[in-house]
């Protein structure tokens, strides 16, 4: 709760030179909310799951919509229109962009105490450490859980509904024969020095791909900062996988270490390859969470039940955009999933500054706590 | 030489002549009553303090003070890094390099097509305001498929001619540039009213005194049009130190880092650091002060700069004679490399499936594809509505407000008038993404329903536009003579009599130029919409920016194709229904 506390002040200071210069009045309310505790998931709880079924479609239906904020909707159009099809209420949709927007306006209307959301999709991890700890995602209902396609999705805060692969990309026509990447290790060679990609912004890849290197190929955490930091000095940065995807298929960049596989599909007779892949794949899980106080609490759990079954065969048929979690693309590759044991959002925080020195070329380029400071 | 900060307002004009006593008074001091003037006043004052003041309270109070009280703590968090020294001297080379490219090449085409003979004046025009119809981001990215590395356009021709291309769009000299390029509309815009309403006498005079061309241009030209200069100086340096698309897509990607992109890393870290980001506000504002003083941008506006009188007068054109074919030469390069070649770019990208190294290829390849792709964009049709709608409004009330703050200041003595060109100057320290998130905690508490829909995004747009639409108003409102409206008064006109019939009808070229500059910036707004706009009032630099992470580029510059096309549109039905309405705006 520090970032409501830390603005708390400020906010109603602001709040209150607002309302002396345009009046008091009351805040618009908001009608239908789950409740400050989340309690109106329980209410369902107790049913039978024929009488929760209907329950939720009718209490759905009378709330009149559902309000959903994601940062990735290329098949959204999709998903609305056969939700709709299928339910009398409308799915509103809220993509700003980023997943960093979409916090920070969940967050402040958490603070404000006029949540707007039912339903956030965004990085797992970020549901349940940070939305979590602010207290803006209530639990995963059990019922709810048992609604998903696979339990091993489902984590406190979060059911995981598609996942992120990062994995080294090269322009074909550039690396050939042996200069085709095997490991990611290769990307401290000579041959990839000023033609790198390195993308900004995925320290979960870089706190994944560290987990993997350490603890499971026996790289010391020495040698992984000598070989990130080589890595860095070969490379320029880029805001995404889109953009450095589009400098490694037009030949500015001879490739990159952690771009999202869905950058490279994109570029359909583009000369790009992630194959074959180097094991192993860092996943970055993305799930939804149900907003504690969301203001339509029946339409949330209707569209999540609905979201994770048959809204994922159509996520799954459009597996070039997002790659959901019975990944078929990559099923020869091993993959790894970041390590959330012991992660507090602070600590989350501190590998962000830390992928954010090395890009910078300044220290320390890995958080205290994993060098032991 | 005065080179007093550009916040010093203009002397008042002489005093305006107080009525006698009526005959037969009782001799007492006449009771004072509010006029029509006073109450424009305080109202314009009222909503500009309330405009400004609320995200103002909120940089300041989450800079200053956290559960513990007053603290300086942001400004550890925010300068306390090794690399924050290196982040200054970016930010200065930056904004100073992008502010030298737009004021030279914004004024000296302000003045060939003001008051010179040189060819193309219609393609002038359109050269350079273009740049500015392009949203940053869109300007960048054009940059990046023109100049990237060894593989753009250009760039790929020049390294097969030397090997390694000469140019690259990456790093602190593309930035620069590129920045340098894309405001020089706004200098232009700026300009062109300025030498327009010159009286041609006062050069006419130096010249009859014998001095020579460049001594006219430097002691009488240059100095009757300080004001707008300064104000456009002011105005770029500070948009250079606001500056984010371009450093973070041509910057970043070479380290280059400036208080722009240290704000967004700030904001978007959990828990939002407020604090260290208006620390970094705090000293944009900081180095605004100084590259103002610095550069000797600020300036007075004192009656010798009234360029319009009661004196009726038509500037005659400067013949440029044997150096017209290289001036026009010069235009149509400018023209080529400002807009040609990025809208090209951006075009070729539109009807490409991915962008590559263009060949013939490439060129058999090209389809509509992405032009359908983008019609079947979730909300395209709404969201375009939503933008035309916004724009047009946010421009509407900017400048009613600021022109009518603009005659306070530069035309009263009305008490507390430097206060109101203050707060009117004080939203362009104040970064986007700042205001957006200010904006979004208060109105999410505020009684006023507008969280979430388009009333918010005009007042954020106002708010923001506020100075610019102040120095286009202060611009026009400074060169119009005391005497036309000192005349209006003797003959008993009231105070909004003279401002609707004398004053609006002599500024309304810059007037005019100020609006359609505030629709423009409305139109590509992004960094506070991104906050603010909802699920049913979404626009499209919202739509732009989400297609720009899809990794869309195609349908990013389809839609880029078409905003420029909206645009210009715009941009032409304004000129020619203010011509029709009598702005004699002649461009």
């Amino acid at each position: 709760m520090r970032h409501r506390r830390s603005t708390a002040a400020l906010v109603g200071g602001a709040s209150i030179l607002a309302l002396a210069l345009t009046g008091c009045g009351p805040s618009p309310a908001v009608s239908g909310s789950a409740g400050a505790d989340g309690s109106a998931y329980d209410a369902f709880a107790e049913m039978s799951a024929d009488e929760r079924a209907a329950a939720i479609v009718a209490a759905a239906e009378e709330e009149g919509e559902v309000v959903v904020y994601l940062r990735s909707d290329d098949v959204f159009g999709e998903i609305e229109a056969a939700f709709e099809a299928e339910y009398d209420l409308d799915l509103v949709i809220l993509n700003p962009g980023t997943t960093q927007v979409v916090q920070q306006q969940i967050f402040e209307q958490a603070a404000a105490g006029r949540i707007e959301a039912d339903v956030v999709e965004t990085y797992s991890h970020e549901l349940n450490l940070m939305y979590a700890e602010e207290g803006v995602v209530a639990p995963i209902p059990a019922f709810l859980a048992e609604s998903a396609p696979d339990r091993d999705l489902v984590s406190d805060h979060a059911i995981e509904t598609f996942q992120y692969p990062f994995l080294p990309v090269w322009n074909v026509d550039a690396v050939t024969g042996a200069d085709v990447p095997t490991s990611i290790r290769d990307f401290g060679e000579p041959f990839w020095a000023g033609r790198t990609a390195l993308v900004t912004n995925y320290h979960p890849w870089y706190l994944t791909i560290f987990q993997e290197l350490t603890q499971n190929q026996g790289m010391s955490v020495a040698e992984f900062e000598e070989l990130m930091t080589t890595i860095a000095a070969h490379s320029s940065t880029a805001d995404s996988s889109n953009p450095a995807s589009a400098g490694i298929a037009s030949g500015q960049y001879y490739g990159g270490p952690n771009i999202a596989l869905v950058a490279p599909q994109r570029l359909t007779g583009a000369p790009v390859s992630y194959e074959p892949t180097i094991d192993p794949v860092p996943l970055v899980p993305a799930g939804i969470g149900l907003m504690r106080e969301a203001p339509h609490p029946a339409a949330a759990l209707l569209f999540s039940t609905w979201y994770l079954n048959e809204g994922a065969t159509i996520l799954a048929a459009e597996q070039y955009v997002q790659q959901n979690a019975a990944e078929t693309d990559l099923l020869e590759a091993a993959k790894v999933r970041p390590d959330l044991t012991d992660l507090t959002s602070e600590r989350l925080n501190e590998w962000r500054i830390a992928y954010d020195n090395l890009l910078k070329g300044t220290e320390p380029i890995l958080p205290d706590y994993v060098r032991g400071g | 030489m005065v080179s007093e900060t550009v916040l010093v307002r203009p002397e008042p004009p002489t005093q305006t002549p107080v009525p006698p006593e009526p005959i037969g008074g009782s001799g007492r001091r006449p009771r004072w009553r509010p006029t029509s003037k006073h109450i424009v006043y305080v109202v314009v004052l009222a909503v500009v303090a309330y405009l400004v003041g609320t995200p103002i309270f909120y940089l300041l109070w989450g800079t200053f003070f956290d559960e513990s009280g007053f603290t300086l703590d942001a400004f550890r968090r925010a300068f306390g890094s090794p690399s924050a020294l290196h982040t200054v001297w970016n930010t200065i080379v930056f904004a100073v390099g992008s502010a030298a490219i737009a004021v030279v090449l914004g004024t000296g085409l302000a003045y060939l097509q003001a008051r010179t003979d040189v060819p193309f004046k219609g393609l002038l025009f359109a050269a350079s305001l273009t740049p500015l119809v392009l949203p940053p981001v869109v300007y960048a990215i054009s940059w990046v498929f023109l100049y990237g590395g060894d593989v753009g356009i250009i760039s790929s021709f020049l390294a097969g001619i030397f090997g390694s291309s000469p140019v690259d769009a990456y790093g602190l000299g593309g930035m620069i540039v590129a920045a340098g390029l894309h405001t020089v509309p706004l200098v232009f815009l700026f300009m062109v009213p300025a030498f327009k309403a010159m009286d041609p006498s006062l050069e006419e005079a130096a010249r009859v005194a014998g001095a020579n061309w460049w001594t006219v241009m430097r002691r009488v030209t240059l100095q009757v049009i300080r004001p707008a200069l300064a104000s456009s100086t002011v105005i770029v340096l500070v948009l250079g130190l606001e500056s984010f698309e371009i450093p973070v897509i041509l910057g970043e990607t070479k380290g280059v880092e400036v208080f722009t992109s240290r704000i967004y890393f700030l904001m978007h870290g959990y828990p939002t650091d407020i604090g260290a980001a208006g620390a970094v506000s705090i000293g944009i504002m900081l180095l605004a002060m100084l590259l103002m003083y610095g550069t000797g941008a600020g300036g007075s506006s004192k009656k010798e700069f009234q360029t319009m009188t009661g004196k009726n007068f038509r500037p005659s054109p400067v013949r440029l004679g044997r150096a017209k074919g290289w001036v026009g030469a010069g235009v149509g390069l400018y023209f080529l490399f400002s807009v040609i070649l990025p809208v090209l770019a951006l075009l070729y990208v539109s009807l490409s499936p991915f962008y590559r190294t263009p060949s013939w290829e490439s060129l058999a390849a090209m389809d509509f594809t992405n032009y359908i792709e983008l019609a079947e964009v979730r909300n395209i049709f709404p969201a375009t509505m939503n933008t035309i709608v916004v724009a047009l409004v946010a421009a509407t009330i900017t400048m009613i407000i600021t022109t009518l703050a603009a005659w306070f200041v530069v035309r009263s003595t009305m008490f507390g008038r430097k206060l109101l060109d203050v707060l009117t100057l004080a939203p362009l320290v104040i970064p986007g993404l700042v205001l957006g998130l200010g904006m979004m905690s208060v109105y999410l508490r505020s009684p006023i329903p507008i969280y979430g829909t388009l009333v918010i995004l005009v007042v954020a747009y106002v708010t923001r536009y506020l100075p610019y639409g102040m120095r286009y108003s202060a611009s026009a409102m400074t060169q119009i003579g005391n005497e036309l409206e000192e005349a209006a008064h003797v003959n008993g006109a009231k105070w909004w009599t003279t401002f609707r019939r004398i004053l609006l009808p002599l500024a309304a070229p810059g007037i005019l130029s100020g609006w359609i500059f505030v629709v423009l910036v409305s139109f590509r707004e992004l960094s506070a919409t991104v906050l603010l706009a909802g699920p049913k009032s979404e626009v499209l630099s919202v739509i732009l920016f989400r297609q720009y992470n899809e990794g869309t580029f195609g349908v990013v510059a389809a839609l880029s194709i078409v905003m420029i096309a909206i645009l210009c549109a715009i941009i032409g039905i304004s000129y020619s229904v203010g011509s029709r309405f009598g702005t004699k705006v002649e461009l």
